[in-house]
């Protein structure tokens, strides 16, 4: 109690605020940014007049999105791909994770198997055989391309692993005795003690699935099959000007719109934004229980 | 040795068997659909039948759109290609622009060669060295028709660049190269505020970076112009040096001929008074002082904000970013002016030739004619025929002007001379105030700039400075004249350079920053010794070697 008081934890407490504090204003700030030049008028935001407060207010680029069928269907996608590959990542997780917790005197090929998901975690095959594997398999140009090759996230995977190990045997052997097999102590025993991890792992794929794009630019073979993050991509990166030819005059009209551009960053990051608060609380217990106890 | 050609023969027998069987199939079927041809006023040699596929790529960007109920899969294009041609364009995948490059490499390195496509020089040179394309002199001799031939043969370059060791590889897609050429752009109504004329020498417009800085030309009361715009990337389309250093007959990033051989502009004496007077211009404040952090998306929002009056860039300026000044100062106006010299030579405007792309064929696909069938399609009936119903059905509507078709095909070449004939064509009409004989794009032209003088409207200055009497279009025609400096060398690149061009680049651009911004100008001295022993002499060597075998 007394070192609450002492000079130096003050001064450690306030400067800590202070660091916290720039941190947070550094990630506001790009944000707000953005949502002032979505509701700025065109002129302004393109003679770089806008930074925080909205110049010329008005809601046109929102009006504009709303109207844009690209921009739906591919949010469309976005939210397919989330309701699929959400639940696979997690029942997969769960599912790989029990047995790799289990002692090796339950489960003799842990240690092979630890190494075979660790691995694909360290290493990876390269641009080329990741695209020929997923293009003989036949998923190529469809939803399942972008749930399928990710359904194993290693990473979420050890965090689960380390939660279960942490989970004192005495719940499992008394279960045990009552007769219930694994299958039973999975979901009936330790599932429910592990939702601040169970959350973290949601979020981590939920955030995943949500924000990736190069996968897929390279699996899908038609725009119209792209998810949000591909469509943005596609629309927010810079043109190249000095390889415009006679015919690309009117994209270089593009480059300028930028508070369209703004309006479609902003809504694309709106479910993550809603979700967020709601997991983050479980983030750090789930994250740090699974790491240090072990 | 003696069982190794043994086998070469077998081989080579089983690819002759194969590919006569393939012509004499198609040449078998060939029928010539006469009546037909003069109903549609439509011209095709050798429609496939029954029809053939040719499998593609495609890059589409945000403007391609397509009528309700089309997509890339069907559309005008897939219907004409099947209808007259008798073939079925398929594409394989369709991607956006930016990632093009990338998914095809993916798809060719897997082993999934596309039948035909559009690649850039270094994955062609790269197919090429692998053995992938197919040769095709023989096939473009045979079957390109004679429009074809005129168009690719329009630009001297163009067939050029697809060409290695003597074969022709690949079609070259086309522009026109001086389009790349720079130009200096001035704030007419800044002149006009502070009485200055045109300029005639790079002195003229030194003097007037230093009027258009101290003069306050805008009329607001505060010193808050730069004389000249740049960009950190320094060759940037817009705010670039390209220009200036023409001015002092200094060629960056381009191969010229001097004494019999062929050296790099950028290492070149000649750089370096433009570099002393650069560096003097960024002592006065006439160069923005945060130049090297701010890129072409800063240059555009200060020349959208009426802070900067001057600028190099090319022909195609004002349609983005200048007009962004008249959006935000109605008065505004840019002219453009060829490059004025430092001295009694005249300034040549240094430009690369065009072809960025080349339509390639896949080793071993049976019809490689094909390819050349549906660019004949396009270059006569399109091309060679303007007439408003055949442009109207193929190249785009007029009642939806957003959806443009040809835009869904990549087998189309453009002349190269388009544009300048358009400037004469508009011109003319301009002065007999009668638009008879303009095709669309021109007759387009044509009204919006009488809607400049006629009525007053302001935004059209985009076309009168362009399209013009004096606009730019017509100083390209002085650079393909005489006024221009092409690049003498137009090959792929070659091994060392693919290499070691990208790191001497940056070291030259890393060198001319530091020497704008006020280090002793000997340090230019310093990074050519570095630039030759760093590989900058192995690839000058490359490139004379080249020249030898290129040589006109």
């Amino acid at each position: 109690m007394r070192l609450n008081k002492s000079r130096g934890y003050t001064a450690f407490l306030v400067l800590n605020h202070i660091i916290l504090a720039i941190l947070a204003v550094l990630c506001i700030f790009p944000i707000l940014h953005v949502a002032a030049l979505s509701l700025s008028s065109s002129t302004a935001a393109s003679s770089g007049k806008v930074v925080l407060f909205p110049v010329e207010f008005n809601l046109k680029s929102y009006t504009f999105v709303m109207q844009n069928n690209d921009f739906l269907r591919a949010f469309g996608v976005s939210v397919l791909r989330v309701a699929l590959g959400v639940p696979i990542n997690v029942l997969m997780t769960i599912i790989v994770a029990y047995p790799l917790s289990r002692k090796k005197s339950q489960f003799r090929a842990k240690t092979f198997f630890t190494w075979f998901f660790l691995i694909t975690m360290l290493f990876g095959g390269g641009l080329i055989p990741w695209y020929m594997i997923i293009r003989e398999t036949g998923l190529l140009d469809s939803i399942w391309a972008l749930v399928i090759p990710n359904a194993i996230p290693v990473f979420s995977v050890i965090l689960l692993m380390n939660y279960f190990r942490d989970i004192p045997a005495e719940f499992e052997e008394a279960a045990y005795m009552d007769g219930a097999g694994h299958w039973t102590i999975l979901w009936k025993i330790f599932l429910p003690i592990s939702t601040p991890t169970l959350a973290t792992v949601t979020l981590f794929s939920l955030i995943t699935h949500w924000n990736s794009w190069f996968d897929g630019l390279i699996l899908m073979n038609s725009p119209t099959n792209y998810p949000l993050q591909s469509y943005m991509q596609t629309i927010i990166i810079n043109i190249d000007p000095t390889r415009i030819t006679q015919r690309d005059l009117d994209l270089l009209k593009l480059v300028n719109e930028k508070t369209t551009k703004s309006a479609q960053i902003l809504i694309a990051m709106i479910p993550i934004i809603c979700v967020y608060p709601f997991l983050q609380k479980y983030f750090t217990t789930g994250l740090v229980l699974g790491g240090i106890k072990g | 040795m003696v069982k190794e050609k043994r086998v070469m023969v077998v081989f080579l027998a089983i690819i002759l068997i194969f590919v006569f069987s393939g012509c004499s199939k198609s040449q078998g079927n060939k029928t010539v659909p006469s009546q037909q041809k003069q109903e549609q006023k439509i011209t095709v040699e050798g429609k496939y039948e029954p029809a053939i596929n040719l499998v593609s790529v495609k890059a589409v960007d945000a403007t391609v759109k397509f009528l309700e109920n089309e997509d890339i899969h069907n559309n005008v294009w897939t219907r004409t290609y099947k209808d007259e041609l008798g073939i079925n364009l398929s594409y394989m995948w369709v991607v956006d622009n930016s990632q093009y490059q990338q998914k095809l490499s993916a798809t060719v390195m897997s082993g999934q060669m596309p039948d035909a496509f559009v690649c850039d020089l270094q994955m062609f040179k790269l197919l090429y060295d692998s053995d992938m394309i197919e040769d095709i002199t023989g096939v473009f001799e045979q079957y390109a028709s004679p429009a074809t031939k005129t168009v690719l043969e329009k630009d001297n370059l163009a067939l050029l660049c697809a060409t290695i060791e003597g074969k022709l590889m690949g079609i070259p897609i086309t522009d026109a190269s001086v389009a790349s050429a720079p130009m200096l752009w001035i704030r007419r109504d800044w002149m006009r505020a502070l009485n200055i004329d045109p300029p005639e020498t790079m002195q003229d417009v030194l003097e007037i970076s230093r009027r258009f800085v101290n003069e306050d030309p805008d009329r607001n009361g505060e010193a808050d112009t730069i004389g000249l715009a740049v960009s950190k990337e320094l060759w940037s389309a817009y705010g670039g040096l390209h220009g200036f250093f023409n001015g002092f007959h200094a060629y960056p990033h381009i191969w010229y001929e001097r004494d019999g051989k062929l050296v790099y502009g950028t290492v070149q004496p000649e750089m370096k008074q433009a570099l002393a007077e650069l560096q003097g211009m960024y002592a006065r404040g006439e160069i923005d002082k945060e130049f090297a952090v701010k890129d072409i998306n800063k240059v555009s929002e200060s020349i959208a904000n009426s802070k900067c009056g001057m600028e190099f860039s090319v022909w195609w300026n004002p349609y983005s970013p200048l007009y962004l000044s008249q959006a935000n100062y109605p008065d505004a106006y840019w002219q453009a002016y060829p490059i004025p010299s430092v001295d009694d030579k005249p300034a040549k405007s240094q430009y690369s030739a065009a072809v960025n792309s080349v339509i390639v064929i896949r080793k071993g696909y049976e019809y490689p004619e094909a390819v050349i069938k549906m660019l004949n399609f396009w270059c006569d009936n399109v091309l060679a025929n303007p007439n408003e119903e055949i442009q109207n059905t193929l190249l785009g509507s007029l009642d939806n002007p957003d959806v443009v078709f040809y835009k869904y095909t990549d087998f189309h070449l453009w002349d190269p001379t388009t544009m300048l004939e358009a400037y004469h064509n508009v011109r003319r009409a301009l002065a007999e105030r009668n638009p008879a004989g303009l095709n669309i794009d021109e007759y387009k032209r044509y009204q919006i700039i009488s809607a400049y003088f006629e009525q007053g409207i302001k935004e059209a200055w985009v076309e009168v400075a362009t399209y013009g009497d004096k606009g730019s279009v017509s100083i390209l025609e002085s650079i393909s004249r005489d006024r221009g400096m092409p690049n003498a060398f137009y090959g792929a690149p070659t091994k060392v350079m693919q290499e070691k061009m990208t790191a001497l680049n940056a070291m030259a651009d890393e060198t001319i920053t530091k020497i704008i911004m006020g280090e002793p100008l000997d340090s230019f001295d310093e990074f050519v010794n570095k630039w030759k022993a760093m590989g900058g002499d192995e690839i000058t060597e490359e490139v004379n070697e080249w020249y030898k075998l290129n040589k006109r």
